[in-house]
């Protein structure tokens, strides 16, 4: 791995976050719910080192929490604590498929952590959810789009990947 | 050889936690209370995304609003032929209203009542980020004259939040569907009552106290006036039901909001209240309406 994955990585999740605040928030209101900067730290943390992936995780967190309405450091939190997990099953998951199964469990994982700590720190999330679309439609979605950006991440990180 | 074997990755997860922990609880504490910190913070990632996300829009937002008018096209027209109906329903109170109107102004005269119009400053919406983000940020703020506590409407004059974060060019919205949001409504027989959030876009609570007084299904609620920074006479939720006295008091979840925050891409923020109190010296500093009330307040 060299710094120009960890840069394309940072790249590509602060992509993620422009368009979740823009894009995927007009989509919602369609019934379509996916956290595309959750599913980029995911499927991007495949690539990386431990230590490199944490950082992404967490800047990318800080990002998208300064972006939204979540208290600073929610996110982050969460995106740090999932990322981890993503480096330690990566070996387990060495298709496109199997990592889409990784990402819907962690997709849950996460959300599920997110709602929890939110509601410690008086976000009010948990006892609004829309469990369904939370806890079913979201880490589906985010499998689903993984699936699409595998292949793209894997084309610009993989490349510059030192055999772990 | 396998770098991962001289990491210590644990240690970092650990830093990283206690970091995001901490951030956190800052954040969280000094919400309204006019930190500089996180209200910098904010500022400055916003000013940078920005630009990039005028951008992502101008391209994206053509494109899903196609494909959201083919979703939506049976039911565009049911819609198109219903306004028609109201249009023309409009038109003939227009006349009722045109009297009415010269009658109110003649009574607030009378009565020294302030005048309906405050400043406005319309907003483009530039997130909701997602599922379980529940408020909104918009591109005007602080310089603007936007201050925390204000109410914000749709074009229709419709209530869909409060203000609750004022950094100098955007601000942060809690929609009145956020379980935390609490809005002191009155209804025609001059109850008031409280309009609380449940976390969902179709349904509100409302809670009466005291009353004896059943509502009938179709009855509007209003902002009663009575709290701090937002105007009476907004109007905010639907009864989708009738409401009885239950124990002296009325409590109901089949309350429809008016209008749904998350759909919109422009809103209006009523410049209602005090003058803004700038706290700090900086210009990066959040703002807060003197003696702001806990907006779940019971009036």
């Amino acid at each position: 791995m060299t710094a120009k994955a960890i840069v394309w990585g940072l790249v590509l999740v602060a992509l993620a976050v422009i368009l979740q605040t823009t894009l995927f928030s007009r989509l919602d209101d369609l019934g379509i719910v996916a956290d595309v900067v959750m599913v980029m730290i995911l499927v991007s943390a495949r690539w990386l080192d431990p230590e490199p992936a944490l950082l992404l995780g967490f800047t990318g967190g800080i990002l998208y929490d300064l972006n939204g309405t979540t208290p600073i450091g929610l996110r982050a939190m969460v995106f740090t604590i999932i990322a981890y997990a993503a480096v330690r099953v990566a070996a387990n998951s060495d298709s496109h498929i199997s990592g889409a199964v990784v990402v819907i469990v962690l997709s849950f994982a996460g959300v599920l952590l997110f709602t929890m700590v939110g509601t410690l720190f008086g976000q009010g999330s948990l006892r609004g959810i829309n469990v369904v679309q939370t806890f079913v439609l979201l880490p589906v979605f985010n499998g689903v789009l993984s699936l699409a950006v595998s292949p793209v991440v894997k084309r610009v990180m993989a490349r510059d990947k030192v055999l772990l | 050889m396998d770098r991962r074997r001289h990491s210590n990755p644990t240690m970092l997860l650990t830093t990283l936690l206690v970091v995001s922990f901490l951030l956190m609880t800052f954040d969280v504490r000094s919400q309204g209370s006019g930190s500089t910190v996180t209200a910098t913070l904010r500022t400055g990632a916003q000013s940078l995304t920005a630009p990039l996300q005028d951008a992502s829009r101008a391209v994206m937002d053509p494109i899903v609003d196609f494909f959201d008018g083919l979703a939506n096209l049976g039911s565009l027209r049911a819609e198109n032929v219903r306004l028609r109906d109201e249009l023309n329903q409009a038109r003939l109170a227009a006349a009722d209203a045109d009297a009415l109107a010269e009658r109110v102004d003649l009574l607030e005269r009378l009565m020294n009542l302030p005048p309906g119009d405050y400043p406005q400053t319309v907003a483009e919406v530039r997130g909701g980020t997602g599922p379980l983000d529940l408020g909104l940020t918009i591109n005007q703020g602080l310089e603007q004259g936007v201050v925390v506590g204000n109410p914000v409407v749709d074009e229709n004059q419709v209530l869909i939040g409060v203000v609750t974060e004022s950094l100098p060019n955007s601000a942060i919205i809690r929609l009145i569907t956020d379980p935390l949001s609490g809005i002191s409504v009155l209804t025609q027989a001059g109850e008031v009552g409280v309009v609380s959030g449940l976390g969902t876009a179709n349904n509100l609570n409302l809670t009466i106290f005291e009353t004896l007084i059943d509502i009938p299904a179709g009855e509007i609620l209003r902002t009663s006036g009575t709290q701090e920074g937002i105007p009476a006479g907004l109007a905010v939720a639907q009864l989708d039901a009738d409401a009885r006295t239950n124990g002296g008091g009325i409590e109901t979840d089949e309350v429809i909001p008016l209008a749904d925050g998350r759909t919109l891409n422009v809103v209006i923020v009523i410049q209602f209240g005090g003058a803004p109190i700038v706290t700090g010296t900086d210009s990066s500093t959040t703002t807060t309406v003197g003696d702001e009330t806990d907006p779940g307040a019971t009036p």
